[in-house]
């Protein structure tokens, strides 16, 4: 068929050869000793690099073939039993389509699960974690936030006395700290440890002690429900996954893997808020308290989403108003704090007075 | 390899980082095999699979290694931040010698794979120690000394089958080329680098030899300062899309300024005990960027 140049990886010194092809096998004879005993290789134990005019055997064996004809009828033979019923073997030039297709289904997959598992995984084990770790948490960092903390002791005794009025329904097993601050828009949330703070400007938009207490109800079904300590462990577990698969390419994504994350985390976010909403009525309802009073401060005061409520991490107004709108209202109720108590507490944050500075004289 | 790269980087994207891998081998085969010496190409044996098990261990150690500093902060607080930097001091000589010996046993010349000394990495790893503590205690002034003799261990212990390469550089004349050309570095602001980065090529090629064969580098300063600059420009241009065009350039240019200078008996060189080295360790120095040669 044709010569090449063979290096049979026992030395560096080339021999030159001649080929020829019977059947499955590539037979290699030392051209200047014919009687030598042939290399026979198996069409599945050869690559060959055309571009390079290699043909590379059992590792590291190597033929070198100058003659561009026989390098061709190599090649044909090759495809010929390398693709056909001798095995299912790929074609070298398509591996790395076969491998990227596999590999993308099997990461598809394993985001799935991610996506899926983190969830159910954070689901199921954030109740079973420790009261007192969330409470260590909140210890670790509270000392900071205490100096946002921006209500009048008489607001803190106004606030301590709905937070009571809401418990009476159903008493949570973890004490919470409720505060005001001053950080930005109308807001309220709940964080690690049961500590619960409301915005200023959220009380001065609340036309009734009621819209309040609404709130309220909303983030104690938070704290109850143990979906702080869900979020972070979901957090946690696909931080965790991105940072594993990612690898050294994380500078060339598209996203990056804080955005990934969020726009990841976002449904269960929606989902979390949704039974907290569920978990808020009943609780309003148990002590007496209108529901419909959530979803007139949220309608006022909360920006709807509309169709792109995938995008935000809680429903939107209408699907919030079909959870909320179906229990009624009791017939009569009281006011969720009295008429002194609200007049204390609408004013928002007080402004603490200013430290006397060193320059001045203390007063005699 | 413009291409490939950016297939790599495509299809590593869209698998989250599983296919860089086989993107790697496939770098690397054709990187090898466009390096020539003389008419003779070289040959890349590594697999994909090698890669991804070696980076599964990789993996596993980190986790072992950041619950011993989680568990270490618990018990001492502010060691656990210790823990993570005194094992890449500990394992970092380790997994430097043993990416390279995994390169070099993947790696083969007319059918004769290159190797390291098989179980020189030990020695290897006090010889770092004992030399980075030398240069950590003058402040530095001894770095040239201490790189010089890491080179010469390194050089000592590669081999192409049984001919084992040999690097005679002295200390002092490292030393004293090293300083000189800091000296000038400092002066003229850094723009003396790139002189001086050619001259430690060339006085390494010229000490470097194997069996029969001398080593040469005609590389220059003023090409390598042309070169830097027109990189720099090419990836802040192009957004660092241009990456596998500048160091395909790099590439280029360096090994066209090689030059043997002798005869070699090829029939003599008989393939010898290849030490195989450690997909492991080849992840961990990339991971870590160590090697240099980020393929």
């Amino acid at each position: 068929m044709g010569q090449a140049q063979l290096f049979d990886g026992q030395t560096a010194q080339a021999r030159t050869v001649d080929l020829s092809l019977v059947q499955e096998s590539l037979h290699i004879v030392d051209a200047n000793d014919p009687t030598a005993t042939a290399l026979r290789w198996q069409a599945a134990d050869v690559h060959i690099e055309a571009h390079v005019c290699k043909v590379c055997g059992p590792p590291p064996a190597l033929l070198m073939v100058s003659d561009a004809a026989c390098l061709r009828t190599l090649q044909s033979w090759h495809q010929t039993y390398v693709k056909g019923s001798a095995g299912h073997m790929w074609r070298p030039h398509a591996m790395s389509r076969r491998v990227g297709a596999a590999l993308t289904i099997i990461s598809l997959t394993c985001v799935g699960l991610a996506f899926f598992g983190s969830h159910l995984v954070a689901e199921r084990v954030a109740p079973h974690i420790p009261l007192r770790w969330e409470v260590a948490m909140y210890n670790a960092f509270a000392p900071r936030l205490a100096a946002t903390y921006c209500e009048s002791v008489a607001q803190h005794e106004v606030l301590q006395r709905l937070l009571r009025r809401l418990e009476a329904a159903a008493p949570l097993q973890v004490p919470v700290q409720l505060h005001l601050v001053d950080w930005g828009p109308p807001n309220a949330m709940a964080l690690p440890g049961g500590l619960v703070v409301i915005e200023s400007s959220l009380v001065q938009h609340a036309e009734d002690p009621q819209e309040v207490a609404a709130v309220l109800a909303h983030e104690l079904a938070h704290v109850e429900l143990r979906h702080v300590m869900a979020s972070i462990l979901r957090a946690g577990l696909l931080t965790a996954l991105w940072n594993m698969v990612l690898g050294d390419y994380t500078s060339w994504l598209l996203l990056d893997p804080s955005t990934l994350y969020r726009m990841a985390t976002l449904s269960f976010s929606r989902a979390a808020e949704a039974e907290a909403d569920r978990a808020a009525v009943r609780r309003l309802v148990a002590v007496n308290l209108p529901p419909s009073a959530l979803l007139r401060f949220l309608s006022r005061v909360a920006w709807d989403p509309g169709h792109l409520d995938v995008l935000t991490s809680h429903p939107g107004l209408r699907e919030r108003g079909e959870i909320i709108g179906t229990v009624a209202d009791p017939n009569e109720f009281a006011q969720a704090l009295s008429a002194e108590d609200w007049r204390l507490l609408s004013v928002g944050c007080v402004p603490k007075p200013p430290q006397p500075s060193r320059a001045q004289a203390p007063p005699s | 390899m413009g291409v490939i790269m950016l297939r790599n980087m495509a299809l590593s994207i869209v698998t989250l980082g599983l296919y860089r891998f086989w993107g790697r081998t496939h770098m690397r085969r054709y990187v090898w095999q466009h390096l020539c010496v003389g008419a003779d190409r070289l040959h890349y044996l590594g697999t994909p699979k090698e890669l991804w098990l070696g980076f599964l261990k990789v993996c596993g150690a980190f986790a072992a290694v950041s619950i011993l500093a989680s568990v270490v902060g618990q018990m001492q607080s502010g060691l656990g931040q210790l823990v993570l930097p005194l094992t890449l001091m500990v394992a970092g000589p380790y997994w430097i010698y043993g990416a390279r010996s995994y390169r070099m046993s993947r790696t083969s010349l007319r059918g004769i794979r290159f190797s390291m000394e098989p179980g020189a990495i030990w020695a290897y790893v006090k010889s770092a120690w004992l030399l980075g503590l030398v240069g950590a205690l003058s402040l530095g002034l001894l770095l040239p000394l201490v790189n010089n003799r890491l080179h010469k261990f390194m050089v000592d212990h590669s081999s192409w089958g049984v001919q084992k390469f040999h690097y005679d550089g002295d200390d002092k004349e490292v030393t004293f080329l090293s300083l000189r050309c800091c000296l000038f570095s400092l002066l003229s602001l850094g723009i003396y680098l790139p002189w001086w980065r050619a001259e430690l090529e060339r006085y390494h090629m010229a000490h470097t030899t194997f069996g029969t064969v001398q080593m040469r580098s005609h590389i220059r300063g003023d090409d390598l300062l042309a070169l830097w600059l027109t990189n720099l420009a090419l990836f802040v241009l192009s957004l660092g899309l241009a990456t596998p065009w500048v160091v395909q350039r790099n590439l280029e240019y360096r090994m066209d300024q090689i030059e043997l200078l002798g005869t070699m008996d090829f029939a003599a060189l008989a393939a010898g005990p290849v030490a195989h080295g450690s997909s492991f360790s080849d992840n961990m120095a990339d991971d870590a960027a160590w090697t240099g040669f980020d393929l």
